[in-house]
């Protein structure tokens, strides 16, 4: 067999338009739901970064003390990031599968309560009740379950039936359908049951967040990086064994770890633990080097006629962000070092370069790749889709940059005991400045990209095809 | 030749991995940890940690309420960056979470760790001011007010014996005084509860605080 008779071409792209025209109310509404609690996001997030400036503003107002609206904003932009990588999710297994979504009532009550459980969560944060805030997680919990109970265990046992492969990308998919609800659960259990809640809490609470991240929102992220190489260039990859490698090795490594560099709970962990979890993150950060190195070499040919593509600059960026990410972590999982960079400003600035450099930027060039395509429409001003692209690299490139140099100056500082906490606050001052600038560059984004997406919904045509959840086999 | 991986297959494995997770990583911490009480103090005969009073849990609820774990942690660990800073006498152990209501260990330090608190700051008055105004006790700080838990009224026949000693530097019109509400009190309380400075037989004190 030659390379070029391996190298299938992506085939359902010729079938997934009627696919995905099927499901596009349900998708619509989940994309512009995104947008919504992005917008949101923004919002708090904004008035978070003012109240690091002046610390006596809304000082007369419960409501509006920091660490409320902090969690606020980040309540609602977990909200965001999980509507966009649920679409994500469901595009990638509809396409592949050619399945379409089927019991609308029970999605849409699951949708419904899900939505509720987010504002709830929110109400609650405000008037004070931060524990309660995570509500959250048992609808989060149900909704997933729902669809891996009627989505998710059809799509794989039609698969099975009918002998097919599962390809790379719908296994990094598929990953978090499975885990997360088996997360979500033992976490209630757990905390529920008292057992040990105290102590070991904090703990609980890393392995939920690394799961999340981890087994959830990453493997979509990585998966969408696959599909949509494949989509652009209309080529299956020629070679899928590396990639099916890294899967395994990424899902194991994450699996038998709790290595999360955005919780500092490591302190209680076991010293055992602390072990597996330094070769984790290196097995980790192997895989995810081996699917970039795999993606780079499959788009390498047509890297020049790609940069003309509107989503193409989101999606590079994305790439970019991982790898600097990787290459980062793949550093710190050493425990020497990462004690070092725990508790500064290192750590918000791997945030910062996962969940804006990396997820956000995946769910931007989705946004913008798929949803002409399911609305059947055009962007308005693709001029606005590169101001976009400009505004959030410069936010995020600045914001990282400015909390790593900002992490440098508290290590060097604070392992002086001479040098005083406070005076190393005030150094470092304009640093969260640049982070406050970036936040209004952010914020221009969100908007830019609603109001794009608002002008295309406005172009929505009646199709006679669609229905909303229809049985294939009707 | 090569096959690639078919469904059952990676449905079954994956269900293996999850099994394997939640016993490795959930089952057996609780196993090694679940049984952990407190620790019979040579010196003083005392148990520790304490158990906290009941203004003090209601104090780390106000204290999670108002997510101060944002910037603050509650972990100091052994290590130059911790000691430098004298954050606490030892490390902290999971131990030392025995009796504490929620968990709010943190992991960013925009504001100092507040591990040892109690024992680096003892006056329940310095607590409030900075409360009231953290800027009036460090102008460099970023800290924001949490005003909201204190209460200005006007002195009614003679100033409260509980109103807050503020300097000349805090505007205040005449007559007005501030009280601190149940839960500034409360706050206070459980910020004063938190002490490390005794020994456990898994985290020994640093030798330079035990001279």
């Amino acid at each position: 067999m030659n390379s070029k008779e391996k190298q299938k071409t992506y085939q359902f792209l010729l079938q997934d338009s009627n696919i995905e025209l099927k499901n596009r109310y349900f998708l619509s509404i989940i994309g512009t739901l995104s947008l919504l609690w992005l917008l949101i996001s923004g919002l708090f997030s904004l008035v978070e970064s003012i109240k690091l400036h002046a610390p006596s503003i809304f000082s007369n107002h419960v409501s509006m003390s920091y660490g409320r609206i902090h969690h606020i904003a980040q309540l609602s932009f977990f909200g965001a990031l999980l509507h966009g990588f649920l679409w994500i999710g469901f595009s990638h297994i509809v396409n592949r599968a050619q399945y379409l979504l089927k019991f609308k009532n029970y999605l849409i009550i699951s949708y419904l309560f899900l939505n509720s459980s987010i504002i709830i969560g929110i109400i609650e944060i405000i008037s004070g009740n931060l524990k309660n805030g995570t509500l959250i997680f048992p609808s989060c919990s149900l909704f997933l379950f729902s669809f891996s109970l009627f989505f998710l265990i059809p799509v794989i046992w039609r698969s099975l039936f009918e002998r097919k492969q599962l390809s790379p990308s719908v296994l990094f998919a598929s990953l978090a359908f499975w885990i997360i609800p088996f997360s979500l659960i033992t976490m209630l259990f757990i905390s529920s049951s008292g057992f040990l809640h105290a102590a070991y809490g904090s703990w609980i609470l890393s392995w939920f967040s690394h799961h999340l991240f981890s087994l959830f929102l990453i493997p979509l992220g990585l998966s969408t990086l696959l599909e949509y190489a494949q989509r652009i260039t209309k080529k299956e990859f020629q070679n899928p064994y590396p990639l099916y490698f890294a899967f395994w090795i990424y899902t194991t490594a994450n699996l038998l770890t709790t290595s999360e560099l955005t919780q500092g709970t490591h302190s209680f962990l076991p010293a055992w633990l602390r072990s597996i979890n330094t070769v984790g993150a290196l097995f980790s950060s192997f895989s995810i080097l081996i699917l970039l190195h795999s993606l780079y070499s499959h788009l390498k040919p047509t890297l020049s006629t790609l940069k003309k593509r509107l989503s193409f600059g989101f999606f590079s960026f994305a790439s970019f962000s991982i790898a600097l990410l990787t290459g980062i972590k793949t550093i710190l999982a050493f425990q020497e070092i990462e004690k070092w960079v725990q508790f500064t400003s290192v750590i918000p600035a791997l945030q910062t370069l996962l969940s804006f450099g990396f997820l956000l930027m995946i769910l931007f060039a989705w946004i913008y790749e798929e949803a002409p395509e399911i609305l059947q429409g055009a962007w308005v001003s693709p001029s606005l889709i590169q101001t976009h692209l400009w505004l959030t690299s410069l936010a995020t490139g600045f914001t990282t940059l400015a909390l790593l140099i900002a992490g440098g100056i508290q290590i060097y500082r604070h392992s002086n005991a001479e040098i005083s906490f406070l005076s190393t606050s005030l150094l470092i001052r304009p640093l969260l400045w640049v982070q406050s600038l970036s936040l209004v560059f952010q914020f221009s984004g969100f908007l830019m990209i609603a109001l794009l997406f608002l002008l295309l919904l406005l172009q929505w045509k009646p199709n006679p095809k669609n229905s909303m959840f229809i049985n294939p086999s009707s | 030749m090569k096959s690639t991986p078919s469904p059952l297959s990676s449905f079954i494995k994956i269900l293996f991995l999850i099994i394997l997770s939640w016993t490795l990583l959930i089952l057996t911490p609780m196993i090694q940890f679940g049984a952990q009480k407190p620790y019979e103090e040579q010196v003083s005969g005392e148990l520790v940690p304490l158990p906290l009073s009941g203004l003090a849990v209601r104090g780390s609820q106000i204290y999670e309420e108002n997510g101060c774990a944002s910037c603050h942690t509650q972990q100091t660990r052994n290590h130059p960056l911790d000691s430098a800073s004298s954050y606490g006498k030892r490390a902290t152990v999971t131990r030392d979470l025995l009796y504490q209501p929620a968990t709010v260990a943190g992991f960013n330090r925009w504001g100092p760790d507040l591990s040892n608190i109690g024992e680096r700051k003892k006056s329940a008055d310095w607590h409030h001011q900075h409360l009231f105004s953290p800027q009036s006790l460090s102008p460099e700080s970023i800290m924001p007010s949490y005003s909201f838990l204190y209460e200005k009224r006007k002195i009614k026949a003679q100033p409260s014996s509980e109103a807050l000693k503020l300097p000349a530097s805090i505007p205040l019109e005449q007559d007005e005084e501030v009280i601190p509400t149940s839960e500034a009190k409360a706050l206070v309380a459980y910020l004063l509860s938190l002490n490390q400075s005794y020994p456990l037989p898994e985290s020994p004190l640093h030798e330079d605080s035990e001279k």
